[in-house]
């Protein structure tokens, strides 16, 4: 077997940060672009807490500082739903080509 | 009697005041409906006691007295307001005050039943301030402000029948004629200040100074430059004093009221240029070219309006060309360097032409409102007072023994011997101010009447000032000619060392008296009870030349044809470019931004997904452009 580097982490990270940036810029259902939001802060938490593991291991402000962003990320989460519900309440739909009032 | 002298400033404050208490009191309906006179001539006689005063208060050797205090900072510059008097200052200042006065008491009678009564009285008010204030300033910064305040004056009084078409016209001719010669002054003073500017070691631009500060100008610009300085700042009086060829504002000036043109566009306010000469003789006198230039625009002009007067049919017309006549004179004594007798001639003429004025305005509220003088004639019956008074004005005008205007015209003519072709001309012209204005005498005052109304004598508020007035214009000449043993006008009034004046020269006198007298029997002749030479053939006979004088030597049309010709033409030519040229780079900016706004615009197209691609894709394209570099 090899052994696990930084660089493994950075390459999961940018897989799943690529991944959920197409999803984010090709869904046209909104639930589906923010669960791939989601996808984008998840790879950002992993790769803060393996730079913390792998640069500087005296502090946990890797670790720290990915709680965080969970934290806000489930706030925004249920902002954005709760915006959505809206949304779907007033135009009937969660297709994202829909959502284009502020425009020229 | 110190308080006298340090509050001399004082004098231009009274009618200031007044001028304050009408407008304020008329507007706030406060004030009685004839209370103007009142004030204004309180005012006015206030000025004149505290000018007499000072004068008895200042002697015995009459030293200058020069004030100042800053009153404007702007960067390294520091301009002043205060006073400075003179010999020359107290002359204008007693001419001003005292016909002022008189010739307010008569405009209460004048103007008793028109309409803006008050009005007029308070434009009366705030023209004295503004003159009195212009003959005291310190510096010639000071001056200028006054200049433009008594131009304003004017133009309000010319203009003071504004709804007549005529009147609103004339007043706009005189404020542009005014223009182009305050244009130049500006300029001139500009120059001036330009030259000197380090050099002042008192307030800056004052008239003690003036003499060091011409020297300096004349070192730091050289004799070119300095002589264009001193004929731009000429300019001014040009057009104040009505020379050639700034002059066709004061004919038509004559639709103000008559005691307007009595005050300001004949005894006062033209003669302001002749003293901004007079003030700033330092800087003309060190340039000869200026003082050629000056002594023939004004023999120019003394003989060019002399001419154009001999064919005026209005009263006032012709008297309006006289005046430019005489300040042509005063102008061109200035400019041969006889400066006590340029400015002997201002007040004897301030007197003289103030009272003719007046009974000229008397005979137009006899005749009622007829200023035709075809349509005159032998009102001597009818207004015997004015007709002795307008007599006495036209003797001492002619120049005849001993009236006043004998002593000071000839001291002119007399001084200009040395320029055989500049005394050619004011002894001619001594001849046609003669055959003119006893043409206008004949014509007003003798014969049949040949109008249709019923004049009469005007109120003695009106004749009392023509009687005062026919004294000094009578006797000042001969008091003050030093041949009556008291001092003569040059003891008071000279400038430095006397320049060429050499009194009374008798030989001189004669001749102009003698082409003075050939006037007055040509006159008699044509106009007076013989009318042995018919007016009318001498205008067949010598047609052309009687067409040239009637349309005032073309003066008018040609400034109207250069109007027509050259200046529309040109200003639709910069119309057109503003219009099409500017406006068209103008208007493509406007419509570049527009297209480009609209091309654009489609890049937002409210999909949020699209805009992260653009954003994501732009960090991308960075990205790679920095790897590729670093």
């Amino acid at each position: 077997m090899f052994n696990i580097g930084l660089y493994h982490y950075i390459a999961l990270t940018t897989i799943l940060f690529s991944i959920g940036l197409y999803g984010v810029l090709s869904s046209r259902n909104a639930i589906r672009l923010l669960m791939c939001i989601e996808l984008m802060l998840n790879a950002v938490n992993i790769n803060l807490v393996a730079f913390n593991n792998y640069v500087n291991m005296n502090d946990l402000s890797g670790q720290i500082f990915s709680i965080f962003i969970l934290t806000v990320s489930a706030a925004e989460a249920s902002v954005g739903l709760a915006i959505l519900i809206a949304l779907y309440r007033r135009r009937s739909t969660a297709d994202m080509e829909r959502f284009n009032l502020l425009k020229w | 009697m110190t308080e006298l002298i340090q509050n001399i400033w004082l004098i231009p404050i009274y009618p200031l005041i007044a001028f304050a208490i009408i407008v304020l009191g008329r507007w706030s309906k406060i004030l009685p409906q004839k209370s103007g006179a009142a004030l204004v001539v309180g005012s006015t006689f206030l000025g004149l006691v505290h000018t007499l005063l000072f004068l008895s208060a200042w002697g015995p050797h009459y030293e200058p007295i020069s004030v100042s205090a800053p009153w404007l900072h702007a960067g390294s510059l520091t301009l002043s307001m205060g006073y400075y008097i003179d010999a020359a200052g107290m002359l204008m200042l007693l001419i001003v005050t005292s016909v002022s006065l008189l010739i307010q008491i008569y405009t209460h009678g004048y103007m008793y039943h028109d309409p803006g009564y008050s009005r007029f009285y308070a434009y009366l008010a705030l023209f004295n301030f503004s003159m009195l204030s212009l003959v005291l300033s310190s510096n010639l910064f000071q001056m200028y402000v006054f200049w433009e305040m008594v131009g304003v004056s004017s133009y309000l009084l010319i203009g003071f029948w504004f709804t007549r078409p005529s009147a609103a016209a004339a007043a706009t001719k005189a404020f542009l004629m005014n223009r182009i010669g305050d244009f130049g002054l500006l300029t001139g003073i500009l120059v001036l200040l330009y030259f000197t500017w380090n050099w002042w070691p008192g307030p800056v631009l004052s008239f003690t100074d003036m003499s060091g500060a011409a020297q300096v100008a004349l070192h730091a610009a050289g004799p070119v430059g300095f002589t264009i300085m001193a004929l731009l700042i000429f300019m001014g009086p040009v057009a104040k004093s009505a020379q050639i060829p700034l002059h066709t504002w004061l004919p038509d000036a004559m639709e103000g009221p008559t005691p307007i043109s009595a005050l300001i566009h004949a005894a006062t306010m033209v003669a302001a240029g002749v003293f901004l000469i007079a003030r700033m003789y330092p800087v003309f006198t060190i340039s000869p070219v200026a003082m050629t230039v000056i002594a023939w625009v004004g023999g120019i002009t003394a003989f060019v309006a002399a001419t154009i007067a001999i064919t005026q049919v209005d009263i006032k017309k012709a008297l309006a060309y006289s005046t430019m006549s005489q300040l042509g004179y005063m102008v061109m004594a200035m400019g041969i360097g006889a400066y006590a007798a340029g400015l002997f001639h201002l007040m004897t003429h301030a007197f003289f032409k103030a009272m003719l004025f007046l009974c000229s305005g008397s005979v137009i509220h006899g005749c009622h409102d007829e200023q035709d003088m075809r349509k005159m004639g032998g009102l001597w019956k009818h207004m015997p007072i004015t007709a002795a008074t307008y007599l006495v004005g036209t003797i001492a005008i002619t120049g005849v023994l001993p009236f006043s205007g004998f002593w000071s015209k000839d001291e002119i003519i007399g001084a200009s011997i040395s320029q055989p072709l500049l005394f050619a001309i004011g002894v001619v012209t001594a001849g046609l101010t003669a055959f003119y204005m006893f043409r206008t005498y004949f014509m007003t005052f003798h014969g049949e009447y040949r109008g249709h109304s019923h004049p009469h004598e005007s109120p003695k508020v009106m004749w009392i000032p023509l009687v005062a007035l026919a004294i000094p214009s009578a006797l000042i000449g001969f008091a003050l000619s030093g041949q009556l043993g008291l001092p003569s006008f040059e003891h008071f009034v000279h400038y430095g060392v006397s320049l060429v004046e050499n009194g009374p020269n008798f030989a001189v006198m004669g001749l102009s008296m003698s082409f003075a007298i050939g006037g007055y029997v040509l006159a008699w002749l044509m106009y007076g009870s013989p009318k042995l030479i018919s007016p009318e053939r001498l205008k067949t006979t010598f047609s052309p030349l009687y067409e040239l004088l009637w349309n005032k030597w073309y003066f008018d049309n040609a400034y109207f044809w250069i109007a027509k010709n050259v200046y529309l033409p040109f200003a639709a030519l910069s119309a057109w470019f503003d219009r099409t040229i500017i406006d068209g780079i103008v208007g493509l900016t406007a419509s570049t931004v527009n297209a480009s706004g609209g091309a654009l615009r489609t890049l937002q197209n409210g999909r949020v997904q699209s805009y992260l691609m653009i954003f994501f894709g732009a960090i991308l394209t960075l990205a790679i452009v920095l790897m590729w570099i670093v």
